[in-house]
């Protein structure tokens, strides 16, 4: 191999290296102890505690747990945690920066998912708000038995 | 079949011989040669003298009048290259904006009026529409909070609802259900900012609302 072609090589293989690091997605993992119950019902529920906690519902309860904002589009997001006796519906929501529009995500549940351990695969979608808020949305459907749930942590890739 | 496309041996040797060949003729027969230059003082030169030299006379004078067209036309071409860098150095404020709506993410009101084109474009799946929109019309009337209901239709990929709530809280309270059965589905909304219309894109189970931002 000549040296103009060695050079050439190289420098091919050093622009490849340069634009996969500019390419590169962020990835961030948040604790479940973010996630907060946003629609108030008469009991409590544990579903984003650590450790045990045991309670009824009845009624639905969707608890929201916060991504910070960083200007970009989600390309994959994921929650895990545990729960037994209950299903959880889990979608990705985006607002604008007034707060006047938004989307949500197609749900993803844990149902046909071993228990007590899930790990549910959001479903990214091609829209964003480089200013509004994102979040990971809960649901819990009501149960007229004691569960006990969590979410340890969810994590977030944005391109 | 292999043999069918075999040449002899002795013919596969001269073939790149031959063809640098006929490459080397043509090159020295089209090659241009020096021509004389004529005369500065407008005397003939010595060539000029006999008649193959007055026809390349002739031919000079064409060719030099042919010259002065083309030198005009690249002085042209050089003017308005030279007015077409003017125009964009003076005023790159007026070229650089019609740029960037297209990078540009959309806002609602936008997003919006482009789901509402799709919408009404959309050619109805009857079986599944008709189900859906008494699914989701069980769930709206099933609870005051959910808002009054001005329209609600279903197509093939997608249901649209307009909703009406009395104060912005109301549909705030209502807000916090999209995501949660029945409307766990992929979807999109836009209110006005007094929070008292609101439209709902829900799309079909399984599938993601389109994506509108390239048009």
């Amino acid at each position: 191999m000549s040296i103009k072609n060695s050079i050439t090589g190289l420098c091919v293989g050093v622009a490849i290296l340069l634009g996969a690091a500019g390419a590169s997605a962020s990835v961030t993992s948040y604790p479940g102890s973010l996630c907060v119950q946003t629609w108030k019902v008469w009991n409590t529920v544990g579903l984003y505690y650590f450790g045990p906690e045991i309670t009824t519902i009845t009624n639905s309860t969707v608890i929201n747990c916060p991504i910070s904002q960083q200007g970009h589009n989600i390309t994959a997001a994921y929650v895990s945690g545990h729960i037994y006796g209950q299903t959880v519906t889990c979608s990705l929501l985006v607002r604008d920066k007034f707060n006047d529009s938004g989307f949500t995500s197609s749900g993803a549940t844990n149902i046909g998912v071993p228990a007590p351990k899930y790990t549910l695969d959001l479903h990214p979608f091609a829209h964003f708000f480089s200013d509004g808020t994102k979040s990971v949305s809960c649901t819990l459907p009501a149960s007229s038995v004691d569960f006990t749930g969590t979410v340890s942590s969810y994590t977030i890739t944005e391109d | 079949m292999a043999h069918m496309i075999r040449e002899p041996a002795a013919s596969r040797a001269w073939a790149p011989a031959a063809l640098c060949a006929v490459i080397l003729l043509s090159a020295f027969a089209l090659w241009p040669r020096p021509r004389p230059v004529p005369a500065p003082s407008g005397r003939p030169s010595v060539e000029a003298a006999s008649p193959a030299a007055a026809i390349r006379a002739t031919v000079s004078d064409s060719n030099r009048a042919e010259l002065e067209l083309l030198k005009a036309q690249v002085a042209g071409l050089r003017d308005q290259l030279a007015e077409s860098d003017r125009a964009r150095q003076t005023a790159p404020a007026a070229t650089e904006p019609a740029a960037a709506p297209a990078t540009a993410p959309l806002e609602g009101p936008e997003i919006r009026v482009r789901y509402d084109r799709l919408f009404d474009d959309e050619v109805a799946d009857q079986n599944w529409a008709r189900a859906e929109r008494q699914t989701l019309a069980n769930f709206f009337d099933g609870d005051p909070s959910n808002g009054r209901v001005d329209a609600l239709e279903c197509k093939r990929s997608m249901c649209r609802a307009r909703l009406a709530f009395q104060t912005r809280r109301a549909r705030d309270q209502f807000l916090v259900k999209v995501g949660s059965p029945p409307l766990e589905k992929s979807s999109f909304w836009n209110s006005n900012p007094e929070g008292t219309n609101l439209t709902l894109f829900l799309a079909r189970e399984g599938q993601e609302l389109p994506d509108v931002s390239q048009e």
